[in-house]
């Protein structure tokens, strides 16, 4: 495994992720049959190498599954990654989170957006009931 | 002066570029701000291909939540870059100019469950990076070494264990 097997939450500066963007850039130009997503993943380190700065791994246990977090309520997790919204409302967090928004996003701003965001939150039940 | 506000120490941020991640960017704005207070800097990049479909309620509710609302301009991070070869809008939004000490990119599809202390997971000027569900690029070792040598470059021998 290495540095470049992706990130799904980064830490760095501007102009570091500037230089990694002209790295793409380039790369693209140079070749332009290679999908940019797999040279994203090499792109940073180079960047960082190139700054003179080492690159070093934020703990996965941050960010786990949400399969991973159920099935161990995992304590030190700070972040679940869903693969769709629809795993994330079959699960206890997925409650969680709707009543969160219902209290910080008060009405008529959760309704009216549950109401406009139904089909792409893919939510399993009458939208109304969830609104509170 | 008195009446200007410090600049926040961290600064998180996220890019909204389709209808699904303008859905999940308040679930996970949400959270942030849930688990978090609200003195934690937060900022949305809107994509120009997707900000004049932006829906009203969206933009409402990221601002109810305190979270900053930018577009991107591929122009001027990149002058002269074609449509075709621009990098992902993840990374345009990372190279936008943000007065903090660590910038944090965090994807849409994911939710906050406990407040972060983003100070400690990463201290001014690291570059960090958390790996999670990708694959190695097609040709493995070889595009990398390949990525590397294009820059005069020898990869280096640190592996995520």
């Amino acid at each position: 495994m290495g540095w470049h097997d992706g990130a799904s939450g980064a830490a760095g500066l501007p102009e570091l992720w500037l230089d990694t963007a002209r790295l793409l850039q380039a790369e693209a130009l140079a070749d332009k049959a290679a999908p940019q997503a797999s040279i994203t993943q090499i792109a940073l380190p180079i960047a960082a190498m190139r700054a003179g700065r080492r690159m070093r791994a934020l703990s996965p246990a941050h960010c786990v599954s949400l399969g991973a977090y159920e099935a161990s309520a995992e304590g030190g997790a700070r972040f679940v990654r869903f693969r769709s919204l629809g795993d994330l409302w079959g699960s206890p967090l997925g409650a969680e989170v709707l009543d969160i928004c219902a209290e910080l996003l008060p009405p008529p701003l959760w309704p009216r957006f549950l109401g406009q965001f139904a089909e792409v939150l893919e939510l399993p039940g009458p939208r109304e009931a969830l609104a509170g | 002066m008195a009446f200007l506000r410090e600049p926040p120490a961290v600064a998180v941020f996220f890019t909204v570029d389709s209808i699904q991640s303008e859905a999940q960017s308040v679930l996970l704005a949400t959270t942030l701000r849930a688990r978090n207070g609200r003195d934690l800097s937060l900022t949305a990049y809107v994509t120009p291909d997707h900000a004049p479909e932006m829906r009203r309620i969206t933009r409402r509710s990221l601002r109810h939540l305190g979270v900053g609302l930018a577009e991107i301009d591929p122009s001027v991070i990149l002058p002269g870059a074609e449509a075709a070869a621009r990098p992902p809008s993840n990374l345009l939004a990372a190279c936008m100019p943000r007065a903090a000490a660590v910038h944090f990119l965090v994807s849409t599809d994911i939710v906050a469950l406990a407040p972060v202390s983003f100070e400690e997971l990463a201290g001014p000027g690291d570059v960090s990076a958390c790996r999670f569900g990708h694959g190695p690029p097609p040709g493995g070792a070889r595009r990398w070494a390949e990525g590397y040598e294009r820059f005069g470059l020898v990869p280096p021998e640190d592996r995520v264990a």
